[in-house]
């Protein structure tokens, strides 16, 4: 019973915690060597973003990530 | 034995208990998102974008953490609004520097007959370039370098304020309004800059971080003439070094 839990936990929550690196790298890459507003906007989002991943607080990093996002793309880097 | 079980789970509850965000807190963040804006009105996104963009994220981050209500972190909060007010300052001293580094200089001109100048109020705050933070409801009894009860609220902010930003040294600036003897608001100013330093040291703030300086009349920030611009003219400020 509990090894079916933990792997329901880590079936649900993996994908998520990949899915905010991914993001972050993502991100990062099209906003280096740019130092516009948007891009530093971007890159302050995502290191936000990925505290909040650290303490399980997904939601809230998705949150910030979509922030980062809207950013990196109004810096032209998406 | 179920002394100590109950002295246990007293315990472990009390150490799961969080903080709530505090009418201060809110009003720190408040004054955090005015820094910000301020630094966006100098064309901080040309001028300092990554000074403000820090400063932005970390207003953002700290309303954050307030309006996570049962998870709030106090200290977490606070330090986020101290980063940030740290970075909007930056950014807004690095765009008045650029500002005035790209104001040409105006070319001698012909000589012509000047007009009478008509006497003016000095413009805000021309004896400093630095931060001033404004001890707005700082009152003293009236002629008395005494602090009133009601000064002691705002003062404990400020004491609050300097023990987040443990790095800056002040100047505890009084003035005063144009009426009496100058040389008598110069003194009179001087006991209330005094006075006023005297509270932040007796709290905590360590004495060689604060000077005093009483500037009498000289610098008001609103007309004389009015019973309104006299109320603001006496005003006590802290000037960041």
């Amino acid at each position: 019973m509990k090894i079916l839990l933990l792997l329901t936990v880590l079936l649900t929550t993996g994908p998520a915690f990949a899915g905010i690196e991914s993001r972050a790298d993502s991100v990062k890459a099209s906003v280096q060597g740019k130092t516009d507003y948007h891009a530093h906007m971007a890159r302050e989002l995502v290191i936000v973003a990925q505290e909040e991943k650290d303490q399980q607080h997904l939601a809230d990093a998705a949150v910030f990530m979509d922030e980062a996002e809207k950013h990196a793309a109004q810096s032209g880097g998406k | 034995m179920k002394k100590t079980i109950l002295l246990i789970a007293c315990a472990t509850l009390a150490s799961c208990a969080t903080h709530l965000p505090t009418t201060e807190d809110k009003l720190e963040l408040e004054g955090l998102n005015k820094k910000v804006a301020e630094a966006k009105s100098l064309g901080a996104e040309r001028c300092a974008p990554a000074e403000l963009a820090k400063a932005e994220v970390k207003a953002l981050y700290a309303a954050h953490e307030i309006e996570e209500g049962g998870n709030y972190n106090m200290d977490e909060a606070q330090a986020l609004i101290a980063e940030g007010l740290d970075a909007a300052q930056a950014a807004k001293t690095k765009c008045t520097a650029k500002k005035e580094k790209l104001t040409p200089v105006a070319k001698p001109k012909p000589n012509k007959p000047k007009a009478k100048a008509k006497p003016t109020v000095q413009p805000i705050r021309s004896y400093t370039n630095s931060e001033v933070i404004d001890l707005k409801g700082i009152n003293f009894e009236s002629n008395k370098a005494t602090l009133t009860a009601s000064s002691k609220e705002t003062l404990d902010q400020a004491v609050l304020i300097l023990k987040k930003r443990a790095n800056i040294q002040v100047e505890v600036a009084a003035h005063t309004d144009s009426g009496g003897k100058a040389s008598y608001n110069e003194y009179l100013s001087g006991l209330r800059a005094n006075a006023v330093k005297d509270y932040l040291v007796s709290h905590g703030i360590e004495a060689s971080r604060v000077t005093a300086k009483g500037y009498g009349e000289a610098y008001p920030i609103a007309d004389n003439r009015t019973r309104e611009g006299r109320a603001k003219n006496r005003r006590v400020e802290l000037i960041v070094k």
